[in-house]
């Protein structure tokens, strides 16, 4: 320390050289860095994943004494709905036939017999306010890569951006680095749907790339297309807002309103599966080698 | 003993920042309690120890973003030194000082991400981030600079403490 306080300036630009470095070394990929990851991740995940459970279980408790009126009141709904839903289930058989048939018609079937899916936990969130990514509690040792899709409860919550051993980031929706081809159901019409950081902000995305021509609605449901680099088709995005023209009047962009919400996600699934370009570069490497 | 108790300061902080935080968000932001810790440090220890300490609880947020590694961390490392550089001078319990340090430099910091981040992808409407990210990100920070100064002084006054009786007691068997 004696050595440093006497060479101030020398400490001042090792440290902004290191920096500016390590900036370069990321940006360019010309070293690996995922090093640092796996080694901090050995301390800060285990302790992540106590801190997680403890808040989701305290935050759980807040929440029940806080609703307990609303609780009584969606319990006595529950108990009719599983009325309903028994009644249902003895319909199941005519149900799964009616499905088969309409895997058939689309041809999914073939292309995906099916889709395998692994459970995690969130179990940190970014601190930086400008960007939307979480880490969760899988990684590399339970079958989980870049590029695989990411799902909550009722469609696409992003995709894994990174693995190490025991953990991954996700890079959410509403992540500006987010970008996914997608479809709408009604007029087949394509597009890119991605992350926007204005529109983040209030829990939105942002299709564009529409033909001038495509006749989107508010209401209009958003699928995953397969024309996609890493997703297979047919996994719902959201459901269209408003559409409005591009400047230039060449294309359309669309409002999405996301069919999941981000909001106090304790677990998600990961689809075990590559797909496309991702396989492609599990296989081959970033280099194509 | 200090540098165990201030590594593993970082690492708490960091561990609640990412996993107790995000449940007590207001408007969608949580503080940035690292950069609380980093200029009560600077004040606390001096430029090079502020820097040091800057350094490490950026670099720690860099490996788990999806930003390029070192931003951060060179952000910590200037913020630390530039609070330990003029101000080591100054009355340490006085608990304006950190108030000021934290508000100037935390809407440093969230446009200088902003600008490297942001701008240049062409998400040009700055005042709707300043009042959407920047804005409700300093109020919370900054509301928090105090308490949290608080908590570093004390524990810095322990270590400091534990380092003077230390070094009494090496002193007293030299003699």
């Amino acid at each position: 320390m004696e050595f440093l306080h006497k060479h101030k300036r020398l400490f001042l630009a090792l440290g902004i050289t290191i920096s500016l470095l390590a900036i370069i070394i990321t940006i360019t990929g010309i070293a690996p860095t995922s090093f640092l990851g796996r080694g901090f991740g050995y301390i800060v995940t285990p302790m992540q994943r106590g801190a997680s459970s403890a808040t989701s279980w305290i935050s759980g408790r807040i929440d029940v004494l806080a609703r307990s009126e609303q609780i009584l009141t969606e319990n006595a709904a529950l108990r009719e709905e599983n009325m309903r839903l028994s009644n249902i289930i003895a319909s199941m058989p005519h149900l799964e036939e009616e499905n088969r048939l309409f895997h058939e018609m689309f041809d999914m079937e073939q292309r995906y017999p099916e889709l395998s899916m692994v459970g995690a936990r969130l179990i940190g969130q970014n601190p930086n306010n400008w960007e939307a990514n979480f880490i969760i509690d899988k990684g590399t040792n339970h079958g989980i890569y870049p590029n695989m899709i990411v799902l909550g409860f009722g469609g696409v919550l992003g995709r894994i951006e990174h693995a190490w051993p025991g953990y991954s980031r996700v890079v959410s929706i509403l992540d500006t680095r987010f970008a996914a081809a997608a479809r709408n159901a009604r007029t087949e019409d394509v597009g890119t749907v991605h992350g926007n950081m204005e529109l983040g902000l209030d829990g939105l995305m942002r299709m564009d790339h529409i033909v001038a021509s495509a006749r989107f609605m508010p209401g209009d449901r958003i699928y995953t297309s397969d024309h996609g680099a890493f997703f297979p088709p047919g996994i719902l995005i959201g459901t269209v807002v408003s559409v409005h023209a591009s400047p230039g009047g060449l294309t359309q962009y669309a409002i999405i309103q996301p069919a999941v919400s981000l909001d106090r996600i304790d677990v998600v699934l990961i689809v075990d599966q590559l797909f496309g370009e991702g396989l492609d570069l599990a296989i081959f490497g970033e280099d194509g080698q | 003993m200090r540098i165990a108790v201030m590594s593993a300061l970082i690492l708490i902080n960091y561990v609640l920042q990412t996993s107790v935080l995000p449940h007590v968000a207001i408007l969608g932001v949580i503080p940035d309690t690292a950069l609380i810790f980093i200029i009560g440090y600077g004040i606390l220890r001096g430029d090079i120890e502020g820097a040091i300490f800057g350094f490490l609880a950026g670099l720690l947020q860099d490996v788990f973003s999806g930003g390029p590694i070192g931003m951060f961390a060179l952000m910590g490392f200037l913020i630390g030194y530039i609070s330990g550089k003029p101000f080591r001078d100054f009355f340490k319990d006085n608990y304006f000082l950190p108030f000021i340090i934290v508000l100037v430099a935390i809407i440093l910091q969230q446009f200088v991400i902003y600008v490297t981040s942001f701008l240049f992808l062409g998400y040009l409407d700055f005042t709707h981030y300043a009042l959407s990210i920047i804005l409700p990100t300093t109020i919370y920070t900054v509301s928090l600079s105090i308490p949290l100064y608080s908590l570093l002084h004390f524990i810095n006054g322990r270590i400091e403490n534990w380092e003077s009786n230390r070094r009494n007691l090496f002193e007293g068997d030299r003699e």
